[in-house]
């Protein structure tokens, strides 16, 4: 397994949101599809999802409703909402450029200056 | 983001708190479970994997928290937080906080009151919307320096015909003439007359259309009835139908007696309508032809169309009464200068004590400002004695603008549990104080009771003061704070220093406040004082005081009277119990009494028709032994004084002193002149008779409707007639008897008497002459009696607030004495040091407080009875109370800083 990493300020709402972007999870279930996803490469103190879903769910980014979990429990359900697909959208695109744009500098060869 | 789900959300968490909690622990409970339910799956065991996702999971309280924070939950919940740790903070305080809510809670219960007293007695005086736009009209015959609100049947028909003619229809919707009077009721069946002496005031029948006020039961007068000759038609008031009829709606089209002549009952006025204080209306039946300018018996009152003001009709008045003048001054010299005035009512009504309560008014707002100055200072010695914590809290990472909100929050929960208090305790007290108010000076038909905008002005003068003064103290903080940063050194920086300059002037001006307000309170206590032990010229108790009422009908001839009143004297003083017993036509300190129109033979009065009036009350010759009144010269009446006996009269010592100065009355004559108004038709007035002054009596308080006359006044002229010379004025009379026991237990026995020698007679009004005593002079005595209250309390609120800044000044000193005793300084020298300092602040305080209050008790010098208005004692008293407390206040720290080890002193902050 890679080293894991330090989960960059600011990227976990935008982790969430891809998340439930592919269905409606619940807490524990976004934590693991980030998992999964990343490949374990993430360190994601469990808890702290917590605040970021309650704030994105504040700003009307994902929606939430309870329903029935796998293991027959009640849970509490997040999903994406219009205004949060727009949102991760216009984050992703920030993203990509902002890590070109990083990428790019980073990359610059002393020749290059 | 939409405004609307963030509103959602928040209103979600504001109001379905417990719900998002219960949520909130779900979900981390389901987390946390499904998560060491995998790892049990992964083959550990169910308590260790619990643990494990514990751990993992990270702090749940912290996670919960920032989710609050992050749903916006977080003012509410700092709120709660700073209100709880402000509640603790003020309940570490207990004397000051209660003295402080108590004095804020007082200030705007007071005010509560006061509003809600001067909301219904004056702001909503009527109930129908016209009620509050009706106009008394006075003429003034400014030749002759008199005046009266009472016209004769052409004066009125003048101003009413003129209005119809369209003259002053711009400014009047109409106006409607009465009079008051009082009869005998019976009831005109068999059984049970049940004699009642009733108000009954006979008025135009447009009063009720003008008033706006539709009757009941049945209907009111047509103007068919109100002419002479018309049928006896009577309106009878719900107050009547309420009490003797008990609101039996079958009334209608029953007879009553009046004075012994039948009326039918054509309807019942509503309990609006209970202006004019009559019990029942009878039609005035006015010739529309009558050129009566003489006998001025009738009320002439106009409503005002909507939209003008009293005053300015005025003008269009006063153009009238000259044509009025230009037409009938030839036949009418005292037409000569006729104006007509109009009179609002509601002044006339509520009258001094409109001035009282404004005065009241003032009072409370100087304890509101006392209590103010408290809180203030309360808060800013917290603030500064917070010092250290606020320093950690700020180093801690807290804003300045957070410490800020926790002080404000405070002073809101200060001022909650004050405006709390005060509006219970307002709508509490008002029963009590409004119980202490006779009727007739709020006017009967006013309905006071706590109103919603008292409630208001009192909750909103509580959130303003303690908004304010939590503003203040935060905007001290913020700045102490900011240069805190800059100085961090623990020596006095300069903000300190402000700080302290900003205590110096704010125990300097709380002094001042305090010698003001405590100067006007003992005045205002001097003054009570006096008024309740007042010279009234009569001796008040142990008297009982009834009226009754010997209608023409049944008695026609004056000597029936006499004999009757005669008989009924014989028989009342041989009762056990009774010391001895008087007739006389009126009561001392009784309102409505008579007033006679007497000429001097062989000398001239300085008025137009060379005669003048004085009040005239007839009275059987034990009169003044029952109430104690002192003769100065000459003597009493006699039982010889009667009918075939030289007339005589007794006169009061403003009579002597007015009509001879300089000279013995007793002796002179004086010609009593045929009565011009008032006289019953039917019975005749009096004859003219000339009397010789027999006896001159000390002067008596005498009522007046402004409280302040009676009090401030010289006694009115006063002539006094033997009844049997004038039994005419002896038919309605009252009955006074000085008794041996408690005067109210005699009542019955008496009333039996009089029904023994005559069933229908009734006995009315049966009062102790204390009571009548206390009804005249209440208002005053309520006004001074709230006014001392509110001094009191305001003394004690200052004394509590100069005493808790003081010495917290002095405290703060405790590092610095401490110092000083360390370098060798005696106890004298720091005992020296800081009486020194206290007394400086102190003098200044003095010296600013009586000048300040040389200025404002001179506005309260109409008040003052008995009181000169920089008078010494008061002013030394409360200097020496208010030194006294300073130095106390100084005082007590400074030997307690003294008894601290020097060691810790020096770390005391």
């Amino acid at each position: 397994m890679d080293k894991q990493l330090d989960l960059l300020q600011g990227t976990l709402d935008m982790l969430i949101l891809k998340a439930v972007s592919l269905g409606p999870l619940h807490g524990y279930g976004i934590l693991l599809r980030i998992q999964q996803i990343s490949k374990d490469r993430l360190e994601i103190q469990q808890g702290s999802l917590y605040p970021a879903l309650y704030r994105l769910e504040h700003q009307g980014w994902i929606a939430s409703e309870w329903g029935e979990s796998e293991n027959k429990r009640k849970a509490k359900y997040y999903r994406l909402t219009a205004a949060g697909k727009r949102r991760l959208q216009a984050e992703t695109e920030n993203w990509n450029s902002m890590a070109d744009v990083i990428a790019g500098i980073l990359g610059t060869k002393p020749e290059e200056i | 983001m939409t405004f609307w789900s963030r509103f959602s959300s928040w209103s979600r968490t504001t109001f379905r708190r417990s719900r998002m909690e219960n949520e909130m622990d779900a979900e981390l409970r389901f987390h946390i479970e499904t998560f060491a339910e995998d790892l049990v799956r992964g083959g550990v065991s169910r308590e260790e994997a619990l643990r494990r996702a514990r751990i993992e999971f990270g702090g749940q309280e912290r996670f919960k928290e920032e989710c609050r924070e992050a749903v916006g939950a977080h003012f509410l919940e700092t709120f709660l937080q700073d209100s709880r740790y402000g509640l603790r903070m003020l309940s570490k305080n207990p004397g000051f906080t209660a003295a402080t809510v108590l004095t804020l809670a007082l200030g705007i219960a007071s005010t509560s009151v006061l509003f809600s007293i001067l909301d219904g007695a004056y702001i909503h005086f009527g109930e129908t919307e016209q009620a509050n736009r009706v106009v008394l009209l006075r003429q003034q015959f400014t030749k002759s320096e008199s005046r009266t609100s009472r016209f004769s049947p052409a004066e009125y028909l003048d101003i009413k015909n003129a209005r119809d003619k369209g003259v002053l229809a711009r400014w009047y919707a109409g106006f409607f003439a009465l009079a008051h009077s009082g009869s005998s009721l019976t009831e005109a069946t068999e059984s049970g007359q049940n004699p009642e002496q009733v108000p009954v005031v006979l008025a135009t029948a447009n009063i009720f259309s003008l008033y706006g006020v539709p009757p009941l039961l049945g209907r009111t007068f047509t103007a068919d009835e109100d002419r002479p000759g018309g049928p006896n038609v009577a309106v009878v008031t719900y107050r009547l139908w309420n009490r003797r009829y008990a609101r039996n709606p079958e009334i209608v089209g029953r007879t009553i007696k009046l004075d012994g002549v039948p009326y039918t009952i054509v309807g019942v006025a509503p309990r609006r309508f209970q202006h004019w204080g009559a019990d029942i209306y009878l039609p005035l039946a006015l010739d529309s032809a009558s050129g009566d300018r003489s006998q001025r018996t009738l009320n002439v009152a106009g409503v005002l169309n909507e939209g003008r003001s009293p005053d300015e009709t005025a003008p269009p008045l006063r153009e009238l009464a000259r044509r009025v003048e230009a037409e009938y001054a030839g036949t009418n010299p005292e037409y000569r200068g006729l104006v007509y005035t109009p009179v609002d009512v509601r002044k006339a009504v509520v009258g001094d004590l409109r001035m009282a309560l404004y005065v009241l008014m003032g009072a409370v707002g100087m304890l509101l400002l006392i209590a103010a100055a408290n809180i203030a200072s309360l808060l800013l010695a917290r603030a500064r004695a917070r010092a250290r914590e606020i320093a950690t809290r700020l180093a801690m990472g807290a804003t300045p603008g957070r410490l800020a909100r926790q002080f404000f929050t405070e002073s809101v929960v200060l001022s909650g549990i004050a405006g709390t208090v005060g509006a219970v305790l307002g709508i509490w007290a008002l029963a009590p104080v409004l119980a202490l108010i006779p009727e007739h000076y709020i006017g009967e038909e006013s309905v006071i009771h706590a109103s919603l905008a008292s409630f208001l002005v009192s909750s909103g003068a509580a959130l303003v003061l303690g908004t304010g003064f939590g503003m203040a103290s935060a905007m001290f903080v913020a700045r102490r704070s900011a240069a805190r940063k800059v100085a961090q050194t623990r020596t006095r920086s300069a903000a300190e220093e402000r700080g302290g300059r900003a205590r110096g002037i704010l125990v300097l001006s709380e002094m001042a406040l305090a010698f003001v307000v405590v100067t006007a309170a003992g005045l205002m206590v001097r003054t009570y004082r006096q008024i309740t032990t007042i010279d009234l010229g009569f001796q008040p108790d142990h008297v009982l005081t009834m009226r009754t009422a010997l209608p023409g009908l049944r008695y026609p001839r004056s000597v029936e009277v006499a004999k009757f009143l005669s008989e009924l004297l014989e028989r009342v003083r041989s009762l056990p119990g009774v010391v001895d017993a008087a007739a006389s036509s009126g009561r001392p300190m009784e309102g409505g009494q008579a007033v006679r129109s007497f000429s001097l033979p062989g000398r001239r009065l300085d008025t137009t028709d060379g005669t003048a009036t004085a009040r005239f009350l007839v009275i059987a010759p034990s009169y003044f032994a029952v109430v104690r009144t002192p003769l100065r010269r000459g003597r009493f009446f006699r039982e010889q004084d009667g009918a075939e006996a030289q007339r005589v009269v007794m006169v009061n010592e403003r009579f002597a002193h007015l009509y001879f100065p300089n000279e013995d009355a007793v002796g002179k004559q004086i010609r009593l002149e045929n009565r011009e108004s008032q006289s019953d038709p039917g019975r005749g007035a009096p004859a003219t008779s000339v009397a010789q002054i027999a006896g001159v009596v000390e002067d008596s308080k005498q009522f007046a409707w402004n409280v302040g006359d009676v009090l401030y006044e010289p006694a009115s002229p006063e002539i006094y007639a033997p009844l049997l010379q004038q039994p005419e004025d002896g038919r309605d009379i009252a009955l006074l008897l000085r008794t041996a026991a408690e005067p109210a237990t005699l009542a019955e026995a008496v009333r039996l008497e009089v029904l023994r020698m005559d069933p229908d007679q009734p006995v009315f009004s049966v009062q102790t002459l204390r009571a009548i005593t206390d009804e005249a002079l209440g208002p005053a005595r309520l006004c001074l009696l709230l006014l001392a209250i509110f001094a009191v309390t305001s003394m004690v609120t200052a004394c509590v607030g100069l005493y808790a800044i003081m010495s917290y000044e002095v405290t703060q000193r405790t590092q610095e004495i401490g110092l000083r005793m360390a370098l060798g300084a005696g106890r004298r020298d720091i005992v020296r040091l800081v009486l020194k300092e206290g007394i400086l602040v102190a003098a200044g305080g003095l010296a600013l407080g009586l000048l300040g209050s040389l200025g404002v008790t001179r506005l309260m010098s109409s008040l003052l009875y008995k009181v000169s208005s920089n008078d010494f004692v008061t002013l030394a008293a409360v200097s020496a109370l208010l030194s006294a407390v300073a130095l106390i206040a100084s005082y007590v720290p400074a030997r307690r800083a003294m008894r601290v080890d020097p060691l810790v002193a020096l770390r005391y902050e």
